[in-house]
């Protein structure tokens, strides 16, 4: 007899939980052989494996399931102790069992005639291991087996097409659910229509004669009457207990749908499931000893999220292990205990859901990271020695740098951060990095909620809905047609004190539209250095959308999100405005602003990250831009080439801000170009001694976020 | 005593434009009523015409006309949708009408060779093309890919 497909999958399932359970006894049972209740789980859980693989006809599975137990029974007794090395075996075994429960429910037989000599060879093993060291033989019964057991909460498993499913069900009943209100106010008027019947009867009978009626005609009159009175009195009723039912039926459509978006989240603990074992092997692995603690095992994260989290928590641990925690010899002679700690937190805060990985090892060593920031290549000596800590760390998270002398299996592949960085980007969250020299790092993942919902800005184009992220939009802004200019064949807008393109949504989009020159609804994005403004059709307002993902077969859709459904059960397509952005740029790159004469700016600063960064903003907006290291450079370009404006820092070697202002405005020649000092100094006493010697005008580094230089750039050369 | 079993299938009729044609019943997955389609950018074309809720979930909606290139008569009739489903794949298709379910015999289908029909075939007075599904399935799962 064969064991139908859905026995199969059951026996899976409980593989897959059972396998878990050992997993985790066997990690804490190295710490703690001894323990009674560890034992008595992981023999309860081979035991049930045993049982399942024997209904299931896996014979191989039946034996190695029962040399596990005997194992543990063995323990139990005391006749062997659960050191290192047997426990390494035992984790075997478990292995088997976990990628057996990973095989298709047609692969099994296969899979087991494969593996089949591992797996007599391991029982032979723990058979071996079973018999372990002749210790006395003592005559105690084993510890009683009336283990208390933590009630759990039950669990179901389900797959993701049927969740969606559901969810699609529970908010197409509110879409239908919501006719139901106008309908009930369509039966009221109809009310008063039958009110109108009574009116009109009574002056119909007002105007007759009662001489005039015969008997017949009284008594039909009188039916006449009452059937009306009746009508209306029982469709009054009727209309009460629709009311009622409305009311109830949409209460409970709501409540359904809430209860299965909530039925999205789980907690954090089920994403953490296998790094305890991650820790012990990898630690062995090393030479190390590290301990993981998880806190915040219950907080509640999105399956979503949880899901794509596996693979940057997992690279951040090995990290850690790898180049955070120290050996043990090296943590005893600096006074820290043998066993590194990491951390593995979770917690809703400030309406976001953060994770931290952090350890208590060495921290980061700056100086190190600098040398291979130019041994790399990336930048010189004297530009490495001067970037700020904040600056080094992100050079970690560059893709190809990695900090490991070789390229082993562990973390030293050199993609790691990166991609840590671009999955934790995707989910619309950010990494922050901190250490301590000597004590730790920390790595702090700030993530939203939910995927699954999405509050977002409603529009129209081209007559179908599209929604817009609200985190990252700027600004609604509507332009009258007066105030539109062409530059070329391109328009823009003057907005927030600068020249803004102006471009069409359906052109980006592919779709058809019309090019009216009436006034303009336009959004306004931006990406670091620039706003663009996106015209479209319809502004609809702020709508709070349950995201949906968009059928696999149409692949990665450019400027496409997912999509989602209104309240009237209307499609939606969310927008991806990075990708909008960069279309957005390339659009105008090919059709760029003829200059009515290019505006040409020095930027003198001794910090390549902050040349690159203010050429970059200042480029985009069109104007052509040079840089000097320092002020006697800066002095030598503006005496070859003209310059419309120079923006300079004050701090310098060879001639810093202040000297270069007064040769400046010693030259007749460029005595009366526009300067503008950036300085990370900005008191008033500083501010006065920049303007003394001859600034136009006088910013701190910390305006760059908010366009002040640009819009002071503006206001002095356009 | 009939030697073998007369293969009966049961076909869903409907109309396009002005023609009448048949999908067998065990590949429609339900009929719905006539919704809104939203184009998608970059890959809305002839046949795939764009993206429809069906039961709270968007899903892709093809045009059959274009695929049989028959002009829609959209007239007094209130449209429909049918979808169909084919090994966890489904599409969405408007339709003119619906004319109702007959259950046909394998001998009645006239063959033909004219694109995606199986045959001609005329049951209690309806006159009706029976379309290929599998062809059908084929050409649509080539097209959005």
């Amino acid at each position: 007899m064969n064991p139908s497909d859905s026995l199969k999958e059951l026996f899976r399932t409980e593989l897959e939980t059972q396998s878990k359970v050992l997993s985790q006894a066997l990690i804490d049972l190295e710490k703690k052989p001894d323990d009674p209740y560890l034992l008595e789980t992981s023999m309860r859980a081979a035991h049930s494996i045993k049982g399942a693989a024997k209904v299931i006809l896996l014979e191989p599975i039946v034996r190695l399931a029962h040399a596990m137990e005997d194992c543990f029974v063995a323990a139990q007794k005391k006749q062997i102790q659960l050191d290192v090395q047997r426990v390494d075996l035992l984790l075997k075994g478990v292995d088997i069992f976990s990628n057996l429960a990973k095989t298709g429910k047609k692969e099994m037989g296969q899979w087991i005639g494969q593996t089949g000599t591992v797996i007599e060879s391991l029982i032979d093993e723990l058979s071996d291991l079973k018999k372990g060291t002749e210790t006395a033989q003592r005559s105690e019964t084993f510890i009683s087996t009336s283990l208390i057991t933590a009630p759990q909460e039950k669990v179901l498993r389900m797959t993701a097409e049927s969740l969606n499913k559901l969810m699609g069900l529970a908010g197409e009943s509110m879409v239908e659910a919501r006719w139901l209100a106008p309908f009930g106010e369509s039966l009221q008027k109809f009310k008063s229509n039958i009110k109108q019947l009574s009116l009109t009867f009574d002056a119909v009978q007002s105007n007759l004669k009662e001489e005039d009626l015969n008997d017949q005609a009284k008594a039909n009159l009188q039916m006449l009457q009452i059937q009306i009175k009746n009508i209306y009195e029982q469709y009054k009723k009727h209309l009460i207990d629709l009311a009622d039912f409305i009311s109830r039926y949409s209460f409970l459509t709501e409540r359904l749908y809430q209860e299965i978006l909530n039925s999205r989240m789980r907690p954090f603990s089920d994403g953490v499931e296998g790094f305890a074992r991650i820790v012990r092997d990898l630690g062995h692995e090393l030479g190390k000893e590290v301990r993981l603690e998880i806190i915040g095992k219950s907080t509640l994260v999105d399956r979503d999220i949880l899901e794509k989290l596996k693979s940057p928590l997992t690279h951040l641990l090995r990290n850690s292990i790898s180049h955070g925690i120290e050996t043990p010899q090296e943590r005893l002679s600096v006074g820290k205990p043998e066993e590194g700690v990491v951390k593995m937190e979770a917690r809703h805060q400030g309406g976001l859901l953060e994770i931290t990985l952090s350890d208590d090892g060495r921290g980061l060593d700056i100086d190190q990271l600098r040398k291979l920031i130019v041994e790399k290549k990336y930048l010189t000596d004297e530009m490495a020695a001067h970037l700020t800590v904040p600056e080094v760390i992100n050079f970690l998270f560059l893709p190809g740098f990695s900090t490991s002398k070789d390229l082993t299996d562990i973390s030293g592949r050199g993609v790691g951060l990166n991609v840590v960085q671009n999955t934790i980007k995707e989910i619309g969250g950010r990494v922050e990095t901190t250490f301590e020299e000597g004590k730790g790092t920390t790595f702090d993942l700030l993530l939203p909620i939910t995927l699954s919902v999405m509050r977002a800005l409603l529009i129209e184009i081209s007559g179908d809905f599209y929604a817009l992220p609200l985190s990252r939009i700027d600004r609604t802004v509507v332009i009258e047609q007066e105030n539109i200019q062409l530059s070329g064949n391109s328009p823009f807008f003057h907005f927030f004190d600068q020249d803004i393109p102006l471009v069409q949504a359906w052109e980006i989009l592919e779709l058809v539209g019309t090019r009216t020159s009436e006034r303009q609804i336009a959004i306004l994005v931006s990406d670091r250095s620039a706003y663009f403004g996106l015209a479209i059709d319809r502004l609809l307002g702020e709508k709070e959308l349950v995201v949906q993902e968009l059928d696999p077969r149409l692949g990665k859709i450019p400027h496409i999100l997912a999509g989602s459904l209104l309240e009237d059960g209307s499609p939606v397509l969310i927008l991806d405005v990075e990708d909008i952005v960069q279309s957005i740029k390339s659009y105008l790159q090919m059709n760029p602003k003829p200059s009515k004469q290019t505006k040409r700016i020095l930027i003198i600063d001794d910090s390549p990250t902050v040349r690159e960064f203010e050429a970059t903003l200042l480029k985009n907006q069109g104007y052509e831009v040079e840089s000097a290291e320092n002020g006697k450079e800066g002095l030598n370009a503006l005496n070859l080439r003209p310059f419309d404006l120079v923006i300079s820092d004050l701090d310098m070697p060879r001639m810093d801000g202040i000297t270069l202002l007064k040769e400046v405005r010693k030259d007749p020649k460029l005595k009366s170009l526009p300067v503008i000092i950036v300085s990370y100094k900005s008191t008033e006493e500083e501010r006065l001694k920049g303007i003394t010697a001859g600034a136009t005008a006088y910013l701190s580094k910390n305006s760059f976020h908010d366009l002040t230089m640009l819009q002071e750039v503006h206001k002095l050369i356009g | 005593m009939e030697q073998q079993a007369k293969k009966v299938q049961s076909i869903l009729v409907f109309r396009l434009g002005h023609q009448l044609f048949g999908l067998p019943t065990l590949s429609i997955q339900e009929v719905s009523p006539i919704k809104k389609i939203h184009r998608i950018p970059h890959r809305s074309g002839k046949i795939l015409s764009g993206l429809v809720n069906l039961n709270g979930e968007l899903r892709l909606s093809v045009s059959l006309y274009a695929l049989l290139s028959v002009e829609s008569f959209p007239g007094k009739d209130i449209g429909r949708m049918i979808a169909i489903k084919r090994e966890g794949d489904c599409w969405v298709f408007p339709v003119d009408s619906v004319e109702g379910i007959l259950s046909c015999r394998e001998e009645e289908i006239k063959k033909a060779s004219d694109p995606y029909i199986k045959g001609y075939m005329e049951i209690e007075n309806l006159s009706f093309a029976l379309l290929d599904e599998e062809l059908i399935f084929q050409s649509l799962q080539k097209d959005p890919a």
